[in-house]
């Protein structure tokens, strides 16, 4: 009995099960899409490389995912065939059928467009027009070095508020940018920053705002439009103005508990020590709950809060009840949930115990992903806000 | 004159389904033939309604060229419809819920294309229903649901009515055609692909080959089953 448990143990802790090589990665189907981009995506895969039949079954769903999370095509396969070279080898046949790469969306009073994967290299831009933005958005990637550049340029309007608490709208135009290196496609650390400059309504000179930043970023969702396994993670530090430090997480954990009906929970964190005034314009305090953290709409979002620290969680219950295919091609998902969220600025961390000052949101809401080709998420909520008034939110946009 | 009249109805239309399945599967030959050939034999026909069948026929075999002949499908459409209530041959309605099939992927409204696709199915499924034992209907559908899109769930039926066939062709039950078997066996490795089961499929689209070689056949689903041994397995 004991040896038979030595050797279980032995086959747990060592992969015993024998080993199979790559012979050829074939890629098919691929008119536009340039074969270093799929590749790139399924950079765990290499030719005379020797792997065990589950890892590399494993590795032919996570790059199926993958590819169909890039949203760049209709359909992608990732077979693993026996290779006329002999018993041990393989062949890996990844065949992607192209889609639409046009995007539309909009949230809070702005419209987006966009175009992904351009000329097939896996770029992309956006262009998002409105009341409260004027932004576009690019990014390039490099395949062959694992890295890849996003940049945002123009004017987001954003509201902070002054000592005495009172709204200010202001204007801010400037800069971000980060280059994220992948150790995988799930994983990257990135290095970046941002500089803006400040400018009230009628454009009248504010201050300046800048950081650099560092961070880690882990995503292993299973969808990117209501994934129902998984999760993202993104470590963020900031050092704003060169003088203040600023520390986030953000995580989103998904988990089927049966069949179209997902537990979706999001949890968010942020620190700074930023308690004196942070602006050379005395007669406005930057504090860390200023920007419009949390999730637009009904749901309990943060922005007048005040506090250097904020802890938020948002969780969701998730119910796809019924799938169609639109005009024979477009693949329309409607989606039930019940969400609630709760989160509290604080100064002290001893007040984090403290339930009186929670701003909570509930309801109930209905989604519509026109999910490939289009990529299209309506979002509509009703509930009760976190002033417990009812309220009604309409979106083109996902929360997360 | 009311019975003289009812005479030559009965007589005429007598003539008139006087095709049999041979003669109306000798039209679906066309089927392999070249778009110019087709359109030349189309010239030629008149409107009596056996013409009008070989000519629903004709117009099919151009909307399953690739690339299709544009509204050639809608065409067919026009022509086999008037034979869907008719008592004719199984064979000319299958031919026209092949037809309703292919409309679907052609029409560019939308409704049409769901309308077409309800059509093809439930036509499709009363024909074979009357005799399921009647292969070349069976082989007939499974070659059309097998180009459906998966929301449509009729993947299932078209693999059953391969396998169906399969049984046949191996047990040599039926005097099954090679050219129809080379298809038969090429379906058969699409679908095990969709199952990731590439042992199978390799083996499948071998024996699509191999019937294909020694019957010097050399039609597109021999040509597509060398590609996928190709692709997959060298």
């Amino acid at each position: 009995m004991r040896y038979f448990i030595k050797i279980l143990v032995l086959l747990l802790i060592f992969d015993l099960s024998q080993g199979v090589i790559i012979n050829k990665i074939k890629i098919t189907g691929n008119s536009h899409t340039d074969s270093s981009v799929i590749l790139y995506i399924a950079q765990e895969l290499k030719e005379e490389k020797e792997y065990t039949e589950r890892e590399l079954s494993c590795l032919a769903i996570r790059i199926e995912e993958r590819l169909i999370n890039t949203g760049w095509f209709y359909n992608a396969k990732v077979y693993v065939a026996p290779s006329s070279k002999g018993e041990d080898y393989r062949n890996v046949v990844i065949e992607v059928e192209e889609g639409f790469l046009y995007r539309f969306y909009g949230g809070n009073a702005y419209g987006g467009f966009g175009m992904d994967s351009v000329s097939g290299k896996g770029g992309g831009y956006r262009i998002e027009l409105g009341y409260n933005r004027q932004l576009l958005r690019l990014e390039k990637l490099f395949p062959l070095l694992y890295t890849k550049i996003k940049g945002n340029l123009g004017n987001l309007n954003t509201t902070i508020y002054s000592n005495d608490n009172k709204e200010i709208n202001i204007q801010s135009v400037g800069i971000k940018s980060d280059v994220f290196y992948f150790l995988n496609p799930d994983f990257a650390f990135y290095l970046g920053g941002e500089y803006r400059k400040n400018f009230d309504i009628s454009y009248n000179y504010l201050f300046d705002s800048y950081y650099p930043e560092a961070g880690i970023v882990l995503d292993k969702r299973n969808k990117k439009f209501s994934p129902s396994k998984g999760y993202y993670l993104d470590l963020n530090y900031r050092y704003l103005s060169f003088s203040y430090h600023r520390f986030g997480i953000d995580g989103s954990f998904f988990v089927g508990l049966i069949e179209n009906l997902t537990f979706a929970t999001r949890l968010i964190f942020i620190t700074e020590d930023v308690n004196v005034p942070y602006l050379n314009n005395p007669t406005l305090r930057r504090t860390a709950v200023r920007l419009n953290v949390g999730i637009d709409g009904v749901r309990a979002n943060y922005s007048d809060s005040i506090g250097t620290s904020l802890v938020q969680a948002n969780f969701e219950i998730r119910w796809q009840f019924y799938t169609i295919k639109l005009f024979s091609m477009i693949n329309t998902i409607f989606e039930f949930t019940a969400f609630l969220d709760a989160g509290k600025a604080f100064g002290d961390f001893e007040k984090i115990k403290e339930f009186e000052n929670y701003a909570i949101a509930t309801g109930l809401g209905l989604r519509i992903f026109f999910d490939n080709p289009v990529f299209l998420p309506v979002r509509l909520e009703a509930g009760f806000d976190k002033n417990f008034k009812p309220a009604f939110y309409f979106d083109v946009n996902y929360p997360f | 004159m009311k019975w003289i009249l009812s005479v030559c109805l009965v007589f005429s239309s007598g003539i008139a389904f006087s095709l049999d399945r041979l003669e109306i599967r000798r039209f679906s030959s066309y089927f392999d033939s070249n778009v110019v050939e087709i359109n030349d034999e189309i010239k030629k026909l008149g409107n009596s309604e056996e013409e009008k069948i070989k000519k629903g026929v004709l117009y099919l075999s151009l909307a399953i060229k690739e690339p299709p002949v544009e509204k050639a499908s809608l065409e067919a459409i026009k022509i086999l419809k008037d034979f869907e209530k008719k008592n004719v041959d199984r064979v000319v309605k299958a031919h026209l819920a092949m037809s309703y099939s292919l409309g679907a992927r052609d029409d560019k409204n939308p409704l049409k294309k769901m309308e077409y696709s309800d059509k093809s199915i439930k036509l499709f499924n009363s024909i074979v229903a009357e005799d399921e034992n009647d292969w070349y209907i069976r082989f007939l559908r499974a070659r059309c649901f097998a180009g459906f899109p998966d929301m449509f769930k009729v993947g299932d039926i078209a693999e059953s009515d391969f396998k169906f066939l399969q049984n046949l062709y191996e047990n040599k039950k039926e005097n099954i055609n090679p050219t129809i078997a080379v298809r038969v066996y090429y379906y058969l490795g699409e679908f095990a692909k969709s199952k990731k089961d590439l042992d199978k499929a390799i083996a499948f689209w071998k024996k699509a080959v191999s019937i294909a070689d020694e019957n010097h056949i050399t039609n597109d689903s021999y040509r597509k089953a060398k590609a996928r041994i190709k692709v997959f397995e060298e």
